[in-house]
């Protein structure tokens, strides 16, 4: 087991390191993308061989190493195997190989849109350092190991961001960093409070703070989430963060990072201490008026990708929702809530991809220059509809089941509020269906573009698309049952 | 018998797309899935029928969470529908197979794809005991006939009329979703089961409350049934589809709002006040469609939307009669039994002669391309057939005896008007609706007229497809609602008796009088009895023997007396014109009901504009109070910073030594502590 776990930390690091080096030359210029590729897929494998191990066994830790100059009972760094965490590993590695893979088409001078001749080794090596980072993160056993590795999704967040090198993208990735740095520094006053006053980084250990600390300590971490997912004010990094190449757009700020967040206050509010329904409350209000701000912006995107990065906005409210309502009382909302972490992580990849394999192919994204598309791929059509129907929540597709528990749990709470949220969710989601069903019938349906325009693809783009839409279809079956495990 | 039927449906789903490319081929293995689909479903009906309800023993899905557990039962309310989906299904599908010539350009595999899923959806909806996988089958219905009807991709207008049904069936299904989870919270699960006792919980101690969610209901259903104002995605949307398609929507979808209403206000909602009002609700609510729908069927020229519109209208008549059976549930328990089966027979009757409508619309549309009434005249010559069984399904819609509306029809004015005499309202529901039949007849008339009658122009004459009628194919559905129309009505003791088992376990309970006590003894016909009244008498096979007798006196005269006969021109008053300017067009009927009811029945909604709201986005531009301010906090304490590095080696030596100090000085002082 500890090898397994080893392998899944180890592995995409030697991926980077012999990207930078260059030692087998074989692998170097276009040819990255193979190194990468493989190193992405050792490490699925690994921790496919992790998580099998860890099923149906109870929350284990493996820890290693401490800091002499900091005091602590427990060792500081490892990992910790529960469903939390598998849940984000999952997140994390399947996306991680799909969307490294996808790349190998993707990033390609054949891409009408952007087309790439060089810098691949930059790419790679920053990609593959983000999903060593993203791992880290997802398993994470303490507080202290958290806040380093996620520092260090930002910093691959900027530069992945700021990958065309030209003006604006580097203003974007200067601005996320900003964005997500600044307040993130309220994670660090967080963790100094957690550190003097109990000895210790673990995430059950704010429980112990005294009542006033502890509400404080609650809100500097989930000011540091916030910014993290794009929440309430912070939430204008991530349109801006669109100009990135397309699959960073999904797996960095619609799948992974912009998830991390989110996964702090799961990690805070799943630690077994009493939240108190305030602080659940607080949460949840924060997350609906960050679904409607979302909301409103829809209307007036003609870039698909700025669509998708409001879109998401809006569902990490969701999951967001779901964990305040979990902390005020409903264990369904929190269920919910995470299960809507897996759904949209598979929905909105698909989305995305499929959207950078629209400009791949037609050479723009903006929904006013693309109608008709159905007719030049008919997978790409089966790809992007299966993604919006999931993200809208038509049922039987995935985010369905997840939005359908979220409102279960504001229902649950019995209160007025619950009922007026509940209410408010499913406005918001019957708000965004109109929309995403509208532009999906002006990008596909009509006449077409071009008459007799056909696309055609690379293998990887075709084979990343056709598994994402069956994992998207999948996620709920597996993970509803695997979420009756948390409590 | 579940395996076998998804065994199909994979099977189906799989074949389809492997045949894509030849469209024969690919139609044939769709029919034959739709066809041994169907054939499941009527053996599982079968079995119901004769011998009880089936259940399967044990849930396919458990949601812990949520309280919610697939469970398939079928009793004989949902035997009777998936008698109705099954033979409904099959006849489209197999009416498709060359109906799907229209359509050319568009692929045949998406076509058998959604078609079958739908059907499943559909089947998935009546046989559920669970309010959460009934909504999860009820928005795969809705999403699978979403992209049927949305088949000719192009199209802006279907596409219009797609974005439309899709948005005001997904609003109605919110609606209902915080209803059912209104009750699920008060109970923990979403089993029917455990539904009906949440709403016998809070008949008392929230009627308000449970009013709320009882409205919620009504809404969601009604728009899914095509209700007055809530069903307006209806005319647009039923045209567009397929004809098949059509038929099966308008035969069979639209009912499923019908069954959701008899499964939450017959079977679910315990007796108490609020079956009395709402009854009242759902009744007026029907009364105010069927004038509505019917009117506005009077003033259409595309024929498909008149059908349409006409579903509205005959949809109606069915709420009507439901509505009247709940109401009068506790003034008057054999009148309500009555009036709840008219409304129950009305559907299955109007699943037979709309869906045979729609499929002679199909065909006219086959053959001619247009669905324009002012363009058609004189069909008859080149589609008999067509015409015969038009003329059946629209006289057994306007309510003609011996057909199958008629007795439907006669029953609920019945119910209706002797229900008025208890409850006054009733009675002037009862005669909007025996006044509106006329109009259906009237717009009957009109399309019948203009369709087949008249000579035909010569415009029309050449764009026809070659051949006499349509393909086999074609015609076999049609000659099979034909004739279903014609024996549900000489016979309508048979589905008065599945309607009558249908209604068992609901909230007539045990006090569900016997078929023979309500309907009278005689199997050949109908002697209803409401409250001791025996309100009325009706022998189909007898008043066809009258007919038929005065039908052969007529012949043997003739023949007797053996008229000269001959062929003439029509006779135009005289005037000699040519034909083709002067033919009374579509148009021109009803002229004066036109002006009048116009304004009323084609109002639209005025399209909404907003001014672009500049202001929201500039409230909620976070930008401006965060990220400029610090941006430039920054860019100022880099420059201030700029300043303190002058280039002079002298000023960095005087900064070590002056930070030494500091150094020291704290070292000493922490000492000295």
């Amino acid at each position: 087991m500890t090898v397994w776990l080893a392998l899944v930390f180890l592995l995409p690091l030697a991926g980077v390191l012999l990207l930078l080096t260059g030692f087998p030359s074989c692998f170097q210029g276009e040819r990255a993308s193979r190194l990468a590729s493989l190193s992405a897929l050792a490490t699925l494998v690994a921790a496919g061989g992790v998580i099998v191990q860890s099923l149906g066994k109870p929350p284990a830790f493996f820890l290693f190493g401490r800091m002499p100059w900091i005091r602590t009972e427990s060792k500081l760094f490892g990992a910790v195997l529960d469903p939390l965490s598998v849940l984000m590993l999952v997140v994390t590695v399947v996306i991680g190989f799909l969307v490294v893979f996808f790349s190998n088409g993707y990033l390609s001078s054949k891409n009408r849109e952007h087309p790439v001749t060089s810098g691949f080794v930059r790419y790679y090596a920053w990609l593959l350092f983000f999903i060593f980072s993203m791992i880290g993160l997802a398993l994470s056993p303490n507080l202290l190991q958290f806040l380093i590795f996620w520092e260090l999704t930002t910093i691959c967040s900027a530069a992945l961001i700021a990958f065309y090198e030209d003006e604006t993208s580097f203003r974007s990735g200067f601005k996320a960093l900003l964005m997500t740095h600044i307040p993130g520094l309220f994670f660090i006053v967080g963790l100094a409070f957690i550190f003097v006053y109990t000895s210790s980084f673990e995430f059950a250990s704010i429980g112990r703070l005294p009542g006033t600390i502890k509400v404080m300590v609650l809100i500097c971490l989930l000011l540091a989430g916030w910014a993290k997912s794009a929440q309430g004010p912070f939430y204008t990094w991530i349109p801006d963060a669109m100009v990135a190449p397309t699959p960073i757009s999904a797996y960095l700020h619609a799948a992974a990072m912009v998830k991390a967040g989110a996964f702090l206050i799961a990690r805070v509010f799943t630690a077994g201490f009493e939240v108190g329904s305030g602080i659940g409350l607080l949460t949840a209000t924060v997350a609906i008026i960050t679904m409607f701000m979302g909301l409103v912006f829809y209307f007036v995107q003609d870039d698909l990708k700025r669509l998708l990065a409001y879109s998401t906005i809006s569902n990490v409210g969701y999951i967001f929702l779901g964990l305040g309502l979990g902390a005020a009382g409903s264990l369904v909302g929190l269920r919910g809530g995470l299960l809507h972490l897996l759904c949209h992580a598979f929905a909105k990849t698909l989305l995305f991809l499929s959207v950078g394999a629209i400009s791949y192919a037609a050479g723009t994204r903006l929904i006013s220059r693309l109608s008709g598309l159905a007719g030049s791929s008919p997978l790409l059509a089966g790809a992007f509809i299966t993604g919006v129907l999931s993200v809208t929540g038509i049922p039987p597709f995935s985010c369905f089941w997840s939005k359908f528990f979220i409102v279960v749990g504001a229902f649950e709470l019995r209160s007025t509020f619950g009922v007026i949220l509940g209410i408010l969710v499913l406005g918001e989601s019957v708000g965004a269906f109109i929309w995403f069903i509208v532009v999906t019938q002006r990008v596909f349906f009509g006449e077409p573009r071009e008459a007799g325009e056909t696309f055609a693809f690379p293998f990887a783009i075709k084979l990343v698309l056709g598994a994402l839409v069956i994992l998207t279809l999948a996620a709920p079956l597996l993970g509803i049952p695997f979420l009756e495990g948390v409590r | 018998m579940i395996t076998l039927f998804a065994a199909t449906i994979i099977l189906g789903l799989i074949l389809t797309a492997l045949t894509r490319r030849s469209r024969r081929l690919c139609g044939t293995i769709g029919v034959g899935t739709v066809t041994i689909m169907s054939g499941i479903l009527f053996c599982v009906a079968y079995r119901v029928f004769t011998g009880g309800p089936r259940n399967l023993s044990k849930p396919l899905m458990v949601i812990p969470s949520l309280g919610a557990e697939l469970t398939v039962s079928v009793d004989y309310l949902s035997a009777l529908f998936l008698v109705i989906i099954g033979l409904v299904s099959f006849a489209g599908t197999l009416y498709s197979f060359r109906y799907m010539d229209l359509y050319p350009s568009q692929g045949i595999a998406r076509f058998y794809h959604c078609l079958i899923l739908f059907i499943a959806g559909m089947v998935g909806v009546v046989s559920v005991s669970d309010m959460f996988f009934f909504f999860v089958f009820w928005e795969f219905m809705t999403l699978t006939s979403y992209f049927l009807v949305i088949y000719e991709k192009e199209d802006q207008v279907v596409l219009r009329a797609g974005l439309k049904y899709f948005i005001m069936t997904h609003v109605g299904t919110a609606a209902m979703f915080i209803g059912a989870i209104l009750l699920q919270t008060r109970v923990g699960s979403f089993a029917f089961a455990a539904l009906r006792e949440a709403l016998s919980g809070m008949v008392e101690a929230h009627p308000v409350q449970l009013s709320f969610v009882l409205g919620l209901f009504v809404l969601g259903f009604g728009t899914k049934a095509g209700m007055y104002p809530v069903g307006g995605w209806l005319p647009d949307a039923h045209p567009a589809a397929p004809s098949g398609v059509s038929a099966m929507l308008s035969g069979v979808m639209i009912k499923m709002g019908v069954y959701g209403f008899v499964r939450f206000f017959f079977f679910l909602l315990p007796v108490s006040t609020h079956t009395f009002a709402w009854g009242i609700v759902i009744a007026a609510c029907g009364a105010v469609s069927l004038f509505m729908g019917t009117v506005s069927a009077l003033l259409q020229h595309d024929f498909k939307r008149l059908l349409a519109f006409s579903s509205i209208g005959q949809m109606g008549y069915i709420l009507l009669g439901i509505g009247t059976g709940l109401a009068f549930y506790e003034i008057n328990p054999l009148l309500s039994v009555v009036a709840t089966m008219a409304g129950m027979y009305h559907l299955v009757n109007h699943a037979v002669f709309k869906g045979l409508l729609f499929l002679n619309a199909g065909a006219i549309l086959y053959k001619t391309g247009t669905r324009d009434l002012n363009r058609l005249s004189g069909l008859y010559s080149v589609m008999p057939l067509t015409a015969w069984v038009t003329l059946i399904a629209a006289l057994s819609i306007a309510g003609m005896p011996p057909f199958n509306g008629f007795v439907s029809k006669w029953l609920i004015y019945q119910t209706t008007i002797i229900g008025g005499i208890s409850v006054p309202v009733f009675i002037l529901f009862g005669v909007v609706a025996i006044f509106i039949s006329t109009v259906t007849i009237a717009y009957f008339i009109k399309f019948f007229g203009t369709c087949f009658g008249g000579e035909m122009g010569s415009e029309l004459e050449t764009s026809l497809r070659p051949g006499l009628d349509v393909p086999y194919t074609m015609r076999i559905p049609q000659n099979i609602f034909a004739l279903l129309c014609v024996l549900l009505g000489l016979f309508p003791w048979i589905p008065l008796q599945m309607i009558h088992a249908g209604l068992t376990g609901s909230l007539y309970g045990n006090s569900l009088p016997h078929l023979s006590s309500v309907f009278g003894m005689s199997e050949i016909g109908l002697i209803p009895m409401m409250g001791g009244v025996q309100a009325g008498v009706w022998f189909p096979l007898m008043g066809l023997l009258v007919f038929g007798g005065c039908l052969m006196v007529a012949v043997i005269i003739s023949r007797v007396g053996s008229p000269e006969s001959r062929s003439v021109p029509i006779w135009n008053c005289g005037e000699v014109y040519d034909t083709d300017e002067v033919r009374y067009r579509a148009q021109s009927f009803y002229l004066p009901l036109a002006s009048h009811f116009e304004r009323l029945v084609s109002w639209e909604a005025p399209p909404i504009h907003l001014k672009k709201p500049e202001r929201i986005y500039r409230g909620i531009d976070f930008d401006k109070v965060l990220f400029y301010p610090l941006v430039t906090a920054m860019l100022r304490f880099s420059e201030m910073f700029r300043r303190t590095h002058v280039g002079i080696p002298q000023v960095y030596m005087l900064f070590q030594v002056i930070g030494f100090i500091l150094v020291v000085a704290v070292i000493v002082w922490l000492t000295l502590m």
